[in-house]
């Protein structure tokens, strides 16, 4: 196990650039999520540290050795890919014992190495299976089975779970969570799924347009999101957002209402700003005070109810646990505990 | 429900007349090869007689027409494993991400496919005679393996991009050199392409006259060679051409037979990409 740097990296095709200079900390044992949309880059960072693609700038450590120039084969990493990538022609067993096969390791030794692997992954009577055979959940844990063998010191995923239907993500988002939790493998996951980055990792990094936009833990990222980008990204339904004009001890809507927030030490009076405000932390004002809100759409979902609004001529989602019963034109009153309002600079994008 | 009926009886009727008229000459063959000179010549043809075997003896007992026979066989196979020698590892450098000029590549090959065959005989009838690979089994595979290969190339290259290229990244990473990924994970898969491919590329050497009536004289000498050899000065013997004719498209007619599955499978998987 390793750890794993990222120094001012970057990657060009030809004059486009596509990671503008990546900064990045993994420590040894960590399970790392680079999450943003698609054409981000985290796909090509992730393949730049295994040595499928060349860096353009910068250095990337394994341990202490920079591994620029070293090919993929010598960089002792193991890598599961989107689509898997197992050999159709070989067994279950054939698949897994590949690596250990190239490298001439004793027959008895593979063997045990297979059954371990295989008996942790739940595949030890799937040995003798051609992949056409298994489900594309039993395909994935060959895919991990065959980076397990190989005590590799950072294991890599590319998307690892887009090919699963939803049901089956969620259990195979446990079970590689439990399997890091007891290998203690250094990780890194790529996906463009928040909720994935939420539940699975020990950090994750935020990455859009070629950039980073927060390095954090998933509640730190949830909690105090660093820019729009990041507070839009991160949770689901996601923040809402208010565009409005800075005044001291309030935020004033284009209608001329009010929105109370703490605003020492956050910016100037008169700054154009974005105030968010997730819609799980919204709750029913009990004095029929607070943020005046017309109902649009109401989706209950038996869990909790998803209630879509307009405030000023702008969409507004709240969640609500406890079952209120409200129509379409509605008027509600909404508000929050002080503390889970956000406030960003609406020119950067930056949080105030 | 009735038009599509008769869609169906006229898709059969195209069907039988194309299949009559595709296999007329070969059973108007079998027939001579079958008959007596008098009853082959017959007229009107006689569609009932007594089989007679005298020519397929007579053939079967020519030392030439087996020489011929063996001399192909022999060609074809060392043809097909000079052109593959050469074919599989080209094949898969053209099939890397980044290849210079892979599509000129590509298209000289298509190019130099397309040419006709007497085009390679007749400069080559001067090295062979200079080198004494003239009328040599070998300088025939030779030339034959040069008139495969841009196929093979090419039939490989499809095939090989068939392979998801992330096996070739996954083997890579867990350590495969490139040789290795080629023979473990590439050519396994390629199997039934590599199958078509042979049985395409022996039939073409089976068949071919052209490099062979330029480049042997008698030593060498080819099954088509052996076949046109019944062609006398004076006189065509007949029957036996005929039974020499059909015994040459035996092996391929068996091949074809045995590999349709692999030809029609790996065709349609070139055809795919």
């Amino acid at each position: 196990m390793s750890s794993v740097t990222i120094r001012g990296v970057k990657k060009k095709y030809g004059a486009m650039a596509v990671l503008h200079g990546i900064d990045l900390e993994i420590r040894d044992r960590e399970f790392v999520v680079l999450v943003g949309p698609s054409g981000c880059g985290k796909s090509t960072l992730l393949r730049m540290i295994a040595g499928l693609e060349s860096i353009s700038s910068g250095d990337i450590l394994i341990g202490d050795r920079v591994v620029n120039d070293v090919p993929a084969k010598a960089r002792d990493i193991a890598m599961v890919f989107q689509n898997y990538a197992l050999y159709p022609h070989m067994s279950v067993y054939e698949n897994m014992s590949f690596s250990l096969r190239l490298k001439r390791m004793a027959k008895e030794m593979i063997d045990r190495k297979v059954r371990e692997a295989a008996e942790i992954l739940n595949l030890s009577t799937y040995l003798e299976r051609s992949p056409r055979q298994l489900s594309g959940g039993q395909r994935q844990r060959v895919a991990m089975g065959r980076a397990l063998v190989r005590d590799a010191q950072v294991f890599l995923f590319d998307e690892p779970l887009s090919n699963l239907d939803a049901k089956l993500r969620v259990v195979m988002r446990t079970e590689i969570k439990a399997l890091h939790q007891r290998l203690q493998t250094t990780s890194v996951y790529v996906t463009h799924d928040q909720i994935e980055a939420m539940t699975m990792a020990d950090r994750i990094v935020v990455m859009n347009a070629g950039k980073i936009e927060q390095i954090g833990t998933p509640l730190e990222l949830y909690d105090t999101p660093a820019n729009l980008f990041v507070a839009d990204f991160i949770g689901s339904p996601s923040m809402n957002f208010l565009r409005g004009t800075l005044e001291p001890g309030a935020v004033v809507l284009a209608d001329g209402s009010r929105v109370p927030v703490e605003t020492t030490g956050r910016g100037a009076a008169g700054q154009k700003v974005v105030f968010g405000i997730r819609p799980e932390h919204l709750s029913l004002s009990s004095d029929g005070t607070g943020l005046a809100a017309e109902v649009e759409v109401v989706e209950p979902t038996g869990a909790n109810i998803q209630v879509y609004a307009r405030v000023a001529g702008m969409p507004l989602c709240a969640v609500f646990t406890e079952r209120h019963d409200f129509r379409p034109g509605q008027t509600i009153h909404l508000a929050w505990p002080g503390r889970n309002a956000h406030l960003f600079d609406a020119a950067s994008g930056q949080r105030l | 429900m009735i038009r599509s009926r008769r869609a169906t009886l006229l898709s059969y009727a195209v069907l039988i007349i194309a299949g009559f008229a595709s296999i007329f000459p070969i059973l108007w063959i079998i027939g001579i090869s079958l008959k007596t000179q008098t009853d082959a010549f017959a007229m009107p043809p006689k569609l009932i007689f007594t089989p007679i075997w005298d020519h397929y003896a007579k053939v079967w007992a020519d030392a030439t027409f087996i020489k011929g026979f063996l001399n192909s066989l022999f060609a074809a196979l060392l043809g097909n494993l000079m052109a593959f020698a050469i074919g599989i590892p080209a094949a898969f450098a053209l099939n890397q991400r980044r290849v210079p000029g892979r599509a000129t590549i590509l298209a000289w090959l298509l190019l130099s496919y397309m040419l006709p065959e007497f085009l390679f005989v007749i400069p080559i009838y001067g090295v062979f005679q200079a080198t004494g690979l003239y009328d040599s089994i070998f300088g025939l595979a030779l030339v034959y393996q040069t008139f495969t290969l841009p196929f093979t190339i090419w039939m490989m290259r499809a095939f090989f991009a068939d392979v998801p290229f992330a096996l070739y990244e996954a083997a890579r990473l867990e350590g495969a050199k490139s040789w290795q990924i080629l023979l473990r994970v590439y050519l396994p898969m390629a199997a039934p392409g590599i199958a078509a491919t042979v049985i395409l590329n022996t039939i073409r050497i089976w068949n071919e006259l052209a490099i062979a009536l330029g480049l042997t004289f008698d030593k060498a000498q080819t099954v088509t060679l052996a076949v046109a050899g019944y062609r006398g000065y004076a006189s065509i013997d007949w029957g036996a051409l005929s039974a020499a004719a059909i015994t040459s498209i035996f092996p391929m007619l068996i091949f074809a037979v045995l590999a349709q599955r692999q030809i029609v499978g790996g065709l349609s998987l070139g055809a795919v990409k």
